[in-house]
């Protein structure tokens, strides 16, 4: 209740201060009637009463300093009483803050690579509208032929393009590229005009050049892999990002067993009785 | 030297109390308590501004009075302040402390 009562009076602070102008100047009324009374003129009395009053800023200060130094006594009282309940626990507090700051760091750790991997959107133009067709019945690839019936007769999508990773050259679709690992894919003629990405330099391929019986080997280089693996500015590729979040999470959970295992051997129970 | 808004007349902590007092007789608006305090104390205690509104600031925040805007004798808008039933409480036990205090300090000076 008191506390709520000087928030209150922290939030009408400034109506508060207008009303303390008010009343201070209702009281320097008062003493000009009474100097009035008493026998003064008007201006002599105006001057009295202004003398009399004194140093009212001062007045206005301190009345101001006391709703900010209420709040602050408030707030103090409740880290030192915070402060003493830690203190009576020292060992319990250390495990305790501990575990939860290895925790809070493991969780923020792993949902940042998570999300900068996965929920971060498609650099391509209306992203949103950018959707992954997947076979849920048997999790296989879609076969060549598949992909084009799919695109000649889908009247839902604007385009579909389809992309694979290159087999037999490497891992997946990493591959070695002068002792570095990058990663690369084949996809349709359309792929770059379908999703709307424009060059930075140089050309893309089009429909024109996706034919079997004039097969043309084109390869289009990500910014990324331009500035990394071909002189221009060096930059942080994606397997050096995974393999540092990686070593973060694994630096974490081993931070996390050792007070993790002590936390488990303290009673609940005995924790909330000494506290 | 540090700063203070006690009036020097004062004993540290009684300017609650003496406001309380007063209030406890009626609603009284600022101008209202300094006079009153002035008059019965036959012009000993002269409590000024600067001492006067933060202490009802503080009052206030304390929940021991209350304050509504109301009219004056002459008419005009002045703010009256009334004392709260924890604002009875508090002067009940600042007199009871002061009481102990001037008790205390008469028989020191009542030695020979």
């Amino acid at each position: 209740m008191r506390l709520l009562r000087r928030l209150t009076a922290l939030w009408r602070a400034p109506r508060a201060g207008a009303d303390l102008d008010e009343e201070i100047e209702f009281h320097r009324a008062a003493r000009q009637a009474q100097f009035e009374r008493d026998g003064l003129g008007e201006d002599a009395a105006r001057a009295a009463s202004v003398r009399a009053m004194g140093n009212t800023t001062l007045a206005r200060e301190d009345a101001r300093a006391l709703w900010i130094a209420l709040a602050i006594e408030s707030v103090w009282q409740d880290v030192a009483y915070g402060g003493r309940a830690l203190a009576r626990q020292p060992g319990f507090v250390l495990v305790a803050v501990a575990t939860l700051a290895s925790a809070i760091g493991l969780n923020t750790s792993l949902f940042t690579a998570f999300n900068a991997f996965m929920w971060q959107r498609w650099a391509v133009p209306h992203a949103d509208r950018v959707v992954t067709i997947v076979n849920t019945r048997t999790q296989a690839d879609f076969a060549l032929e598949e992909y084009r019936y799919f695109a000649g007769h889908a009247r839902s999508f604007s385009g579909i393009v389809a992309a694979r990773c290159i087999s037999g050259l490497g891992d997946g679709c990493v591959l070695k590229l002068n002792d570095a690992d990058i990663t690369a894919a084949f996809v349709t003629g359309n792929y770059f005009q379908v999703l709307g990405v424009a060059m930075q330099r140089g050309r893309a391929f089009g429909p024109a050049e996706d034919r079997r019986d004039d097969p043309r080997a084109v390869a289009v280089l990500s910014a990324e892999a331009w500035h990394s693996r071909f002189g221009d500015e060096p930059s942080v590729d994606p397997v050096t990002y995974l393999a540092a979040a990686i070593i973060f999470a694994g630096a974490c959970a081993a931070a996390t067993f050792v007070p993790a295992r002590r936390a488990a051997r303290v009673d609940p129970a005995v924790a909330l009785r000494c506290d | 030297m540090a700063l203070t808004n006690q009036p020097p007349d004062l004993l540290p902590g009684t300017l609650d109390m003496l406001i309380l007092r007063t209030l406890a007789r009626g609603a009284m608006h600022g101008y209202g308590i300094a006079d009153h305090l002035r008059v019965v104390s036959d012009e000993v205690l002269q409590v000024g501004e600067s001492s006067l509104y933060p202490a009802l600031q503080r009052l206030l925040l304390n929940g021991w009075v209350t304050a509504e805007w109301g009219a004056s004798d002459n008419n005009r808008r002045a703010r009256y302040y009334t004392i709260t039933a924890a604002g009875r409480k508090q002067l009940r036990a600042e007199r009871a402390e002061f009481d102990r205090l001037i008790g205390a300090i008469q028989r020191v000076m009542a030695t020979s």
